[in-house]
Formats: structure tokens, sequence, C-alpha cells
């Protein structure tokens, strides 16, 4: 364990995935049994680590150390798992290519040149890089499973209540979920195993079992697999489109069947994801106020974290309510009644994670259209609470991509061991 | 400094664009949350306490003064 872990603690952070190492802490880890013994992880920095710097890659926290260990931080360290540190990420969560970190962007490990995919970018980088062998992510639309996605590895965001939140900075609270991150989908069910099941210090947490990985079947023999013709309408990127139909064909091949089904109201989750959101991040940010600890955020935040504020204030005023915020509630409905409609003929759910490739690094996007737009196919799971993951698919022009799978809430095996599936046929 | 003036103004627009995009939805049940919350309790007992955690408090805090935390009144 000792040798694997100095092999890591020397790597030179070439990708800019971490904000801050702790080797001193890592090496007093070490050593430890458990399911996660031999383990090294990165932890996204929105999940609080006693004494470690956790500042949502914000200003706005940037001396603030966590004087307290998050449920999943104490269950991985009871499990013997190391944390060698704390992964770089969007400010806030607020993105998804993780480029508006206030520590600097995540080159990509795999694409080097792009993005890395966000919110989870240094999660992500970090496990594609080989600095650590498994990473936590946090999936508000998608921060799991796209820089996942972009980054060759897999990413799980489990059903909303599968993992307790207490101790993590949310950006939306009824969407976010806490996830793993690694090289395979056995290590990431490993993963949720730890940290997944009842948390009393949760209100939204569910009492449920965790023994995914034991469970794990990879058989695709007799499945059926649901694929939206929507899908294809709003793929933007001809060779993504190719890989999707490419990885239909590998599923079929390992005997799975593909059926037809319909999303019909796909097109506006964007619209209502954002209409949720801006609202609920502008309630989340009203305890960073800079009177117990760090700073005021709307003096020390990048742009998109104060248009999300500045949004959420502004159509949270009751004369709006109506209009934006209440419609987004509406449509939110909308669209967790038709996932659940398409969900219910089928085991799963198949798809693409991304409607194109990731930009360059240091690429200026002024328009927050070209961001969002990221988020089209993966805003979906988080509406309805259900889970998804992301699972390598080959690359597309040189830039890992991955295929969705989505499944019915608390089917989160399901949706495992078809990932498993898919990666045993790559 | 983000231009707190501009991005207001775009932004204004891009909420249209949202509600336009939702304008047939129809007025159904609103989704706030996808599972039950649930009033979380405790036994009527003293809990752990990390004896450590007031003072790892302290040293996050601006300002502190006589076992409170020290903020400005109002700005």
């Amino acid at each position: 364990m000792m040798e694997h872990l100095e092999k890591l603690i020397d790597k030179k952070d070439e990708v800019n995935a971490f904000i801050k190492k702790y080797p001193e802490k890592a090496r007093e880890q070490a050593g430890k049994k458990g399911r996660l013994a031999g383990k090294v992880l990165a932890i996204k920095s929105c999940i609080n680590v006693e004494g470690c710097l956790t500042s949502c890659a914000s200003k706005t926290l940037d001396n603030y150390i966590a004087p307290y260990d998050a449920t999943v931080v104490e269950r991985i360290k009871k499990e013997g798992g190391v944390i060698l540190g704390m992964a770089n990420m969007d400010e806030f969560a607020c993105g998804a290519t993780g480029d508006s970190s206030y520590y600097g962007p995540t080159d990509n490990p795999a694409a080097p040149g792009r993005v890395s995919g966000g919110s989870s970018s240094g999660a992500a980088a970090s496990v594609a890089a080989g600095y650590v062998d498994m990473a936590l992510g946090s999936d508000t639309g998608g921060s799991i499973r796209n820089p996942a996605c972009y980054c060759g590895v897999v990413g799980f965001k489990p059903t909303y209540g599968m993992v307790s939140r207490y101790g993590l900075c949310d950006m939306a609270m009824s969407l976010e979920q806490i996830g793993p991150v690694a090289n395979s989908v056995a290590d990431a069910a490993l993963l949720l195993d730890v940290i997944g099941g009842y948390d009393p210090k949760d209100a939204t947490s569910l009492n449920s079992k965790t023994d995914f990985s034991k469970s794990l079947n990879p058989d695709l023999k007799g499945k059926r697999l649901g694929y939206a013709k929507q899908f294809d309408d709003l793929i933007t990127d001809e060779g993504i489109r190719k890989n999707i139909h490419a990885a239909l064909e590998v599923l079929k091949d390992g005997g799975a069947k593909i059926v037809d089904v319909e999303l019909p109201s796909l097109a506006k989750a964007i619209p209502t994801y954002y209409l949720n959101v801006y609202v609920e991040f502008f309630s989340a940010t009203r305890k960073y106020d800079g009177r117990r600890y760090g700073h005021k955020i709307e003096e020390n935040c990048g742009e998109e974290v104060l248009r999300r504020i500045m949004l959420g204030s502004y159509i949270s005023q009751a004369e709006w309510q109506g209009k934006f915020y209440k419609k987004g509630l509406q449509a939110r409905s909308l669209i967790r009644n038709e996932l659940l409609r398409a969900l219910k003929g089928v085991d799963v759910l198949v798809g693409p994670v991304v409607p194109k490739p990731p930009h360059k690094l240091h690429e200026k996007v002024t328009d927050p259209r070209v961001n969002y737009a990221y988020d089209v196919f993966t805003v979906v799971a988080n509406l309805s609470g259900v889970p998804a993951g992301s699972v390598p698919s080959g690359k597309v022009n040189g830039v890992p991509n991955g295929l969705q799978v989505i499944g019915k809430p608390l089917e989160d095996q399901k949706v495992l061991d078809v990932m498993a599936g898919f990666e045993r046929m790559q | 400094m983000p231009d707190e003036k501009k991005i207001l103004e775009e932004g204004k627009k891009l909420l249209e664009e949202f509600s336009q995009a939702l304008k047939d939805v129809p007025n159904t049940e609103e989704t706030h949350y996808v599972v039950d919350l649930k009033n979380v309790t405790r036994k009527d007992a003293p809990g752990k306490c990390d004896p450590q955690f007031r003072g790892k408090f302290e040293k996050l805090a601006p300002g502190w003064d006589y076992g409170y935390v020290k903020v400005e009144k109002k700005r």
C-alpha cells in the first residue's frame, strides 16, 4: 500500500486536477483494513474533509478548512480508503466544463488541450490521469457523468437519497447526489457500496441496501434497453451520433434488445433544469455571507455563479413565481412522468451523455447557452431522481465519449449491470 | 469583477427564453423533491460531540469575542 501511495504522491499534477494535495494526511490514513484498503482517492472540493481546504473552487471559501467530515468521507476512512487530496471543480459546481474554477481549469488527460468536462473536473481527470484509483464527485445535472465521459472513465449518479448529502456544499439541494468516479464499473460499484445507505443526519436519505459490487452481473442477454429518437434529434455532433449507434450495436451483439421509446419533452429539459437550479442555488448561497467563515460570495465569485445568484433572486420575487419557478416545477413533473413512462417497458434507457465534444482549454465562452447545452441528456435523471451512469464508448476524433445508462428509481443495480455488460463487450 | 448590470439584463432575456420554451406545459402538480422529506430526530439524549470542533470553528470565523462569533451588524 505504502509503495502504491508514494508513487501517486510523487506524480506531478500536470492537468490541474487537484486544488490541494495532503500527502502527510494520506500517509497517516494508509494501511488500515476495510473494503477500500489499498485504494487512494480524490474528493471533489465541495465535500467536507476534516482539516482540508473545502473551497468549492471559489475565492469565497479559499480560507475554509473543513471542521468535520461529510458522512461519505467518514465511511471511506472507516473502510480503509486513503484521501490524497481535494479535486478541482467548476466554482460551486456551476458549470459543465471545469473551466470556471478560481484555481484554473483542468486539462483533459485523455484529450490534452480540451476541457475535462464538469463540474467534477478534477475527480474525473485525477482518475483518468492515474493520480488516484477512484474519486468522489457530485452530480446536479450531469456533473459526474459529463467529465467521466470526456475523460474516458466511469461515473455514476445514484438514485436521489441513496447516498447521504450531509457535509456536501450543494449547488441545488433537490437535484444533487454524491457519486463515484472510477476506472471500472466494478470499482464504481465498490465505492458506492461504501458511501451509500441510510444516514440519520440527512433528511433526504433513503433506507436502501448497498451491496452492488457483489451482485454485479454483466450479462446482457434478454435485457430490454430503451432508446429515444429524441436523443438523435438533439445530438449536434455527427461523430458522437455514430459512436452512440455503434454502442447500440455492441449491446445488441451482447444479447440485448433495443426498444424504441419516447421522451417528447426532452428539449424542455434545459429550461426546466435552470429555472429550478437558479432558485435553489440562490437559496443555498445565502449562508456564504462571510460572517462565520469564508468571504461574502457576491463580492468574490465568478460570472456564472453571480448569474445564478442574481437570476435566482430575481425569479424568487413573488410576482414572478408563476411565470418562472412554478412553471419550472410543473415542467419537472412533466419530464419526470415522461421518463418514468419510457422506463416502464424496459430494464433501462441507453443513450448519449453529451451532444457535442468538449471545447478547447482556455477558449472564451461568453454565451451561457453554449455551456448549458452540454447538459441536455443528463439533467433528466436529476430532475427525476433516478440513477444514471456513464461508461466509456470509445473515442470520437481523439476525444473519449461515453454511453449513458438510465434506470428506474432504486434500480441502481440494473444500471450498473448494463454498464458492466457494455464495458465487458468493449 | 463581473459586470452585474450586464449579467442581469442578459439574464432576464434568458429567463424569457426559458419561460417561452415552457409556455405550453400544462398546469399540473409541482415537483419540489422526488423523495419524501422526513423530520430528522435523534434520541432525547446527549449526542456525540467532537471536543475539538469548537476550536476548529473558532479558527474559521473572521471575528470571535467572548465565546460568540462577532459579525458586522449590517451593511
